[in-house]
């Protein structure tokens, strides 16, 4: 069922509370729904976008600039998922090495993810050179709140209740007692068994920062909450023009195609090789940075200029069907800092709860990552003829990215196995609570270069599982 | 033992052959000089022959 408003609603009655309704909770319900356990589904914002609901989301940024926080946000029903590219693919097995669970652990849940999300469960990669692969990804059209509100409604497990705030939650040795929640002009102590944050990289560090400031001693003073946090730098990184024979003649058989985005990855062994973060590009054939289409004719104009004799040779290629021009976006990891974090501001929201300050800085490395992926792709190209690459001079010249986007929110919960470098364990539950545990892209320990929404929907299937062993348990 | 010596160099001078065949073609691109040439805000990155 779906409330507007925690009133009349039996609060005793939950064995699990989960806060936020993004991919992440909604998913952890929707499982959990699957066992037959009964689940409270807490929604600070209404069913659908709302611009005063999105004052909640206003914060400080400190350093670089980064989109603005309540931009990159969504409070409402679905949550951010309510305007994500809905790309979409598991991270690489590499990415796991600084965290406490390898990638095997989260590869039984790869066919239901793919069924929420309601893509094909084909992520191929194919490889180009000792140092990139061409890698498949899915698009998923899913908006949480239009695929599972119906769903919600006429469910008899899942009681949604939306326009309700987490504030804080309050507990003592080691157990969580009750999250104090604020619906309209009541305040409620919400109890249950156990109780998921999931309310997005940002907002699960101010809850929990603020429920260390409201509660002394209920959560350990060492852990590093707020700490870690990341972004995707994703930056026009160049342009260029390739040709689709050439590149097939080298990948022989498993060139994965042409039409949509040509995504490129790093491998292993150039990460390795050259002390890089894991990167990634792809192609757009129409330049979606400008409304007009004339990226082509830019392109070819350009390569005419710069280098006449091999523009003599694309004369003589068949042009439309084989030459592929583009402007190249790339999609960087970064690496976690302690200095990137989330902490409260003084500044509070209409409900008395701190707001955030972001300190965010680029850090030299995924800069200079950005120039070596590049510029070995551009060499790879030249030398196999394979077309022609250019790098933005910015990059070229190791200066900070112009960011398009800050959409991919992670760290300030990251996962660990134990208290002094991280806030959850494997199982996302909090360090030394019993029954507090965080759910979302929070707890990415590294952030590869994949988007981050099919891997934190694997977990939240996860998730589900071991509060459905806990609950058995009990 | 002539014969096994006359073999031997027939198989030697043989397989040179292909090897320097096979790897011509990768170790000609491999070497090919890099010419970086700015316009507007991007550096191109071309063979010198370009």
């Amino acid at each position: 069922m779906i409330s507007k408003n925690l009133d009349n609603i039996n609060l005793e009655d939950f064995p699990v509370a989960i806060f936020g309704s993004g991919p992440a909770g909604i998913t952890t319900a929707l499982e959990l729904e699957k066992k037959n356990i009964k689940c409270l589904l807490i929604e600070a914002g209404g069913e659908d976008y709302n611009e005063d609901s999105q004052e909640f989301y206003k914060g400080k940024i400190i350093g670089d600039k980064i989109l603005d926080l309540s931009e990159s946000r969504l409070r409402q029903l679905g949550g951010t998922s309510g305007h994500w590219g809905g790309t979409s693919k598991p991270l690489e097995e590499y990415t796991f090495e600084l965290w406490p669970i390898k990638s095997d652990e989260l590869k039984p849940y790869l066919k239901r993810t793919c069924e929420i999300l309601n893509i094909n469960n084909q992520f191929r990669k194919a490889p180009l050179s000792n140092f990139f692969n061409q890698v498949e990804f899915q698009y998923s059209g899913v908006k949480f709140a239009d695929k599972y509100k119906n769903h919600i409604r006429n469910s008899k497990n899942i009681t949604l209740v939306l326009n309700t705030q987490l504030s804080h939650f309050v507990g003592d040795n080691n157990n969580t007692r009750h999250a104090l929640c604020i619906s309209g002009k009541t305040i409620k102590n919400i109890r249950a068994k156990y109780f998921v944050l999931a309310c997005g990289a940002i907002e699960n560090s101010r809850l929990l920062l603020w429920s260390k400031v409201k509660n002394s001693g209920f959560l350990d003073n060492n852990l590093p909450i707020g700490k870690y946090w990341m972004t995707h730098p994703h930056e026009l990184g160049g342009r260029g023009l390739i040709s689709k024979k050439k590149l097939e003649e080298k990948m022989k058989n498993n060139f994965l195609g042409y039409d949509n985005f040509m995504h490129f990855s790093a491998t292993k062994e150039f990460i390795i090789k050259k002390k890089i973060l894991s990167a990634s590009m792809y192609m757009l054939t129409q330049d979606v940075f400008r409304k007009d289409k004339i990226i082509d004719k830019e392109i070819l104009k350009d390569i005419l200029c710069v280098a006449p004799g091999y523009g003599k040779k694309l004369a003589n290629m068949d042009f439309i069907k084989d030459i592929k021009c583009a402007n190249i976006a790339l999609l960087l990891e970064q690496e976690p800092i302690e200095e990137n974090k989330v902490v409260l501001d003084d500044d509070k929201d209409k409900f008395g709860i701190p707001k955030v300050k972001l300190f965010f800085k680029q850090t030299e490395l995924s800069i200079k990552t950005a120039k070596l992926f590049l510029e070995e792709f551009a060499d790879l190209c030249r030398k196999e003829d394979l077309g022609r690459i250019a790098i933005k001079d910015s990059i070229y010249n190791l200066k900070k990215f112009e960011l398009l986007e800050g959409y991919h929110q992670m760290g300030g919960t990251k996962m660990g196995v134990d208290k002094y470098n991280s806030v959850v364990n494997a199982d996302l539950k909090v360090h030394d609570v019993d029954n507090l545990y965080v759910s979302g892209s929070s707890n990415f320990v590294t952030g590869g270069y994949t988007n981050p929404t099919f891997t934190i929907i694997q977990f939240a299937i996860r998730l589900a599982e071991k509060l459905n062993e806990k609950l058995g348990s009990a | 033992m002539k014969m096994l010596r006359r073999n031997f160099l027939k198989m030697f001078i043989t397989s040179l052959s292909i090897i320097s065949f096979v790897k011509f073609d990768s170790f000609f691109s491999y070497y090919k000089k890099r010419k970086l040439r700015k316009n507007k805000n991007f550096i191109w990155y071309l063979n010198d022959n370009d």
